[in-house]
């Protein structure tokens, strides 16, 4: 291999967690490089401002990776799934495909085994990321509300909350008639202008990305700052291994092929996997099996395990008046709370959300939208006609349990264009979880008649939900039952650092990426004590 | 061979069974084959990686006869179609919706039909009016619930 360069951190991954890390650390005169395997995606130049707009989502942003099948993907094997995988791999990583829904975990989150007994306890609490949230905010240009009571008290969000709609307010009487808990979304939306973004203009597909750049996406907050300071980010890098020394104690370089083509090799100090839950798993399991001694191959047996997703249920009424559901950001208006925590009378443990969502265009109101495809033939236009514009959904996230027969390994023998190994996922909904999606789906119901709907749609797992991976490398203080440490670092290697939803042990019933970033930068600060431990030499350092 | 070249570059056997699909209405909608959407749906398919294959395979489900049949009996070998061949059956109705309302004049129906405008969501947008803080007068009113960590 002709060329060999030096780092002292690399992070693999450019998304929501590599991002944040990288700014977090950058500044300090560290040499900070990282690869990642997709491209700049212009958010300027959105689809959202082209007349075949539609089309793009069911097309080059497409959620599924083997629908889209874009240079930068990899395919995934779903031959043993009941879920189908949905992300997006570029600088930004999925938060350039995202809605932007950015709730916090609950301090019961962290604690499901002691509280509930179920899952592990994370080894960190809700107080120990509560800094990090309300940093990671501030940076992603969050808004919404303080003074939920269903969440603890948070810092005033950096700008007002998303209007609710026509729809969105049928659903919010229906929540004060039943005596539910309700709350506007915190989103990573801006509201009001700042230097570099402006405000939403309630366009409503946010999965395109934004040429206001109001939705944020990690290539427009963290990655421009990290850069300024001196982060070294390569794109159409593909890492194909991470190198040990003949032991397999230490992490030495990682192999990679760059956007030529070209195999190279980086040789690190510090290596940080920031490849998603799916990623992540991946390349550890490729660079690390059957390469290490027999402990530390007993320490690494928990990658890939304990896969967590959020089955997802999407209930929809259809109204017989216009509810303008076409108008603003498609995820992100209210959600509720009410039965997020455990309440053994209902017959499980842990709970759901409900969070409203608006509709989409015509095009995907024919394929289906959250509810079912139209029909083809003499009636398909009477019933676009009564069903566009005419519903609003509810999805019922549910929070999901490590299960032994949820996984990710590899499909040996089958690569990605660039001769990687491909990631199998070995996903079926547990009884738990199908409790909790049952439970959900009644309330929703009921919510949705008691806000007018004259029909009730039911999706009762949304296939084509799995946008959130965690679990797959899991942190903890047990090495025998978990990867990494409350710092990121894995227990058998010690300069590899995992920082994405792949720590993650518990799962929540929330989207994640707030507290994926959050963890990150905590991460970043944590290993910041050791190669830099005073505050005076990262002063001095600083701008060096 | 020349013929199995033909149905992936000439469209139009295809045109009747778009129209069966989506074949409109007296009032508003126009149907498939009135704003030309054969070829679009047979280009549509056929940039995919498998798309020649899946065009060859309807054309042999569906061809010589399909034009020549009654429209009852379009339907119903579509329906047989649909049934016996769903995911080839998925992917022809899916790129035939796909191209119908991404058709201008389509989009200018739905317009005229729904006041959906007939533009895309960028850069003009929707309104963004003030959240109204006073809806939330009655939850503000509940204590907080969330369970703490030593419950």
């Amino acid at each position: 291999m002709k060329h060999q360069d030096t780092a002292d951190v690399v992070i693999i991954g450019a998304g929501a967690a590599g991002a944040a890390f990288a700014w977090r650390l950058s500044g300090m005169g560290l040499n900070i490089v990282c690869l990642e395997q997709g491209y700049w995606v212009k958010s300027e130049a959105s689809p959202s401002q082209d007349e075949n707009w539609e089309l793009a989502l069911q097309t080059r942003f497409h959620p599924n990776p083997n629908i889209r099948k874009a240079p930068s993907d990899y395919p995934v094997d779903t031959v043993n799934s009941d879920i189908e995988p949905a992300n997006y791999n570029a600088v930004g990583g999925s938060t350039i495909r995202w809605g932007a829904h950015f709730p916090r975990l609950h301090p019961s989150d962290f604690k499901v085994a002691t509280l509930d007994g179920v899952g592990c306890d994370w080894p960190i609490s809700y107080s120990d990321l509560e800094p990090y949230y309300d940093l990671n905010d501030q940076m992603m240009g969050v808004c919404g509300l303080a003074g939920d009571p269903a969440n603890p008290p948070r810092t005033p969000r950096p700008f007002p909350p998303l209007p609710l709609c026509t729809g969105t307010t049928r659903l919010q009487t229906a929540f004060d008639q039943l005596g539910w808990h309700w709350w506007p979304s915190d989103a990573a939306i801006q509201t009001q202008d700042s230097d570099s973004r402006q405000a939403c203009n309630f366009c409503g597909p946010c999965g395109l990305g934004c040429p206001r750049k109001a939705r944020a996406s990690v290539d427009i907050t963290y990655w421009p700052l990290a850069i300024k300071q001196g982060v070294t980010l390569k794109t159409g890098c593909t890492v194909l291994q991470v190198n040990t020394n003949s032991k397999g104690t230490r992490a030495e370089s990682v192999h990679y092929i760059d956007a030529s083509g070209e195999h190279k090799m980086l040789v690190a100090n510090t290596i940080v996997l920031a490849a998603s839950g799916m990623g992540t798993p991946r390349l550890l399991l490729a660079s690390l099996t059957n390469k290490m001694g027999s402990n530390s191959s007993d320490r690494l047996s928990e990658i890939g395990r304990n896969l967590m997703l959020h089955p997802t249920a999407i209930v929809s009424g259809v109204f017989s008046q216009s509810l303008k559901t076409y108008q603003g950001p498609f995820a992100c208006s209210l959600f509720s709370q009410e039965f997020y925590e455990t309440d053994l009378r209902r017959g499980f443990v842990r709970g759901c959300q409900l969070q409203a969502l608006r509709s989409q265009g015509p095009l995907g109101t024919a394929l289906g939208g959250y509810m079912s495809r139209l029909p083809w033939g003499t009636d398909h236009h009477e019933r676009f006609t009564h069903g566009f514009n005419h519903t609003v959904s509810i999805t019922v996230t549910s929070e999901d349990l490590p299960e032994p027969s949820n996984f990710i390994d590899l499909a040996v023998g089958d690569t990605d264009s660039r001769g990687m190994v491909i990631p199998r996922m070995h996903y079926k909904v547990g009884e738990n979880t199908q409790k909790i999606l049952h439970f959900g789906i009644a309330k929703a119901t009921e919510l949705l008649r008691a806000a007018g709907a004259h029909n009730v749609n039911v999706n009762p797992l949304s296939r084509q939900a799995g946008f959130h991976f965690m679990g797959t490398a899991r942190m903890g203080n047990d090495e025998d039952k978990s990867v990494v440490s409350a710092e990121g670092r894995c227990h058998a290697i010690n300069n590899i650092l995992v920082i994405d939803g792949s720590v993650f042990p518990s799962a929540g019933a929330v989207n994640p990426t707030s507290t994926l970033q959050a963890f990150a930068l905590r991460c970043a600060d944590a290993l910041l004590d050791t190669l830099i431990p005073t505050t005076n030499d990262r002063l001095l350092r600083h701008g060096s | 061979m020349v013929a199995e070249q033909s149905v992936v570059q000439t469209f139009d056997w295809l045109s009747p069974i778009v129209d069966c699909l989506l074949p409109g209405d007296e009032k508003h909608w126009p149907s498939a084959a009135s704003v030309d959407l054969a070829d679009r749906v047979g280009e549509f398919i056929r940039q995919s990686d498998d798309g020649e294959q899946v065009l060859s395979s309807v054309f042999k489900l569906t061809q010589p006869a399909f034009s020549t049949l009654s429209r009852a009996l379009q339907i119903e070998c579509l329906q047989a179609l649909e049934s016996n061949e769903s995911k080839l059956f998925d992917r022809l109705l899916i790129a035939t919706y796909n191209m119908y309302y991404t058709d201008p004049t389509v989009r200018q129906v739905i317009e005229r039909v729904t006041g959906y405008e007939a533009r895309p969501p960028q850069p003009k947008g929707y309104p963004l009016e003030p959240f109204d803080e006073t809806l939330l007068n009655k939850v503000r009113q509940r204590n907080p619930f969330w369970r703490q960590e030593n419950e």
